[in-house]
């Protein structure tokens, strides 16, 4: 953990001013979310030279008690979408081999590889969920992707 | 028989209660959803899919009422309940709006009675 560093020549928040407690603070900065949270801070200070503006909040701990649950949903969906990505990618990297064997049908992909494949999406969502869980899989059909008419406009009435 | 909504859409709109439900758990959201008989699929708010830390699933290439293709978007598995009746595992589309939109993949399991003159329709599981 490099944002909130023990010295106080850093422009980073100091371990040692935090109302959390040194211990306390230290134990939460540890955390994998938080981790992930404070890089991502770390980040934003380095593209933008300054420190983001809500800096001086977590030095807080009403502010830290507060930020852990939304801290903790926003890194899981940040790992799903990081699996789902390389799902996809996967898919993406296979997709003219499938053809020859799934052309028409829907695949999952997981652990960058086919796991199981239908006809019905939906019938192949319930079989995948079933046997690994409600998982990031990147479920798509072979040889065209899904097109959605949304032709429903929405009139503004001055 | 459900009254029209009528103080978001103008003129008034079949609108009804739904329940998202996060797949193999009890989480869920209860939200409004506008029956849209012109949308091939579902689309509800981003807002509740990052509260219910839907799963992703595949995507959608979405055309407007033009036909014009806007853009690709991540699809979501859901469990969407409209009253009593359930519907395990729906893919979903996330949009800004506050309120879903419910499409033909469910539409067409029901039977809908719309009496626009009295302004009440009727939902049921055939």
């Amino acid at each position: 953990m490099s944002y909130f560093s023990d010295s106080i020549t850093s422009p980073r928040i100091p371990l040692n001013g935090h109302s959390l407690g040194e211990e306390k603070y230290r134990e939460w900065c540890r955390e994998p979310e938080t981790e992930w949270f404070l890089e991502t801070i770390e980040v934003i200070h380095r593209k933008t030279l300054e420190p983001p503006w809500f800096m001086h909040l977590l030095q807080k701990e009403s502010t830290v008690e507060l930020m852990k649950p939304k801290i903790r949903d926003i890194s899981q969906s940040t790992d799903s979408m990081a699996s789902f990505e390389r799902e996809k990618a996967a898919f993406l990297k296979m997709e003219n081999d499938l053809l020859k064997k799934y052309k028409g049908n829907f695949v999952a992909v997981l652990g960058q590889k086919v796991v199981d494949s239908d006809r019905d999406m939906q019938v192949l969502m319930k079989r995948v969920y079933k046997k690994h869980g409600y998982v990031p899989a990147y479920m798509q059909k072979v040889g065209g992707r899904r097109t959605i008419r949304m032709p429903s406009p929405r009139i503004k009435r001055k | 028989m459900i009254k029209y909504e009528g103080t978001k859409h103008n003129p008034p709109a079949p609108v009804i209660n739904i329940t998202i439900t996060v797949p193999d758990s009890s989480t869920s959201r209860d939200i409004s959803g506008l029956i849209d008989t012109g949308g091939d699929g579902t689309l509800i708010p981003m807002s509740i899919i990052d509260d219910l830390n839907l799963q992703p699933v595949g995507e959608w290439d979405i055309l407007d009422f033009e036909g014009t293709y806007v853009g690709t978007k991540t699809t979501y598995s859901a469990n969407i309940s409209l009253g009593d009746i359930n519907f395990d595992l729906i893919a979903v589309a996330p949009f800004e709006d506050e309120e879903a939109m419910i499409g033909r993949d469910i539409i067409n399991e029901l039977t809908i009675l719309l009496k626009g003159k009295e302004q009440i329709f009727e939902i049921t599981d055939p």
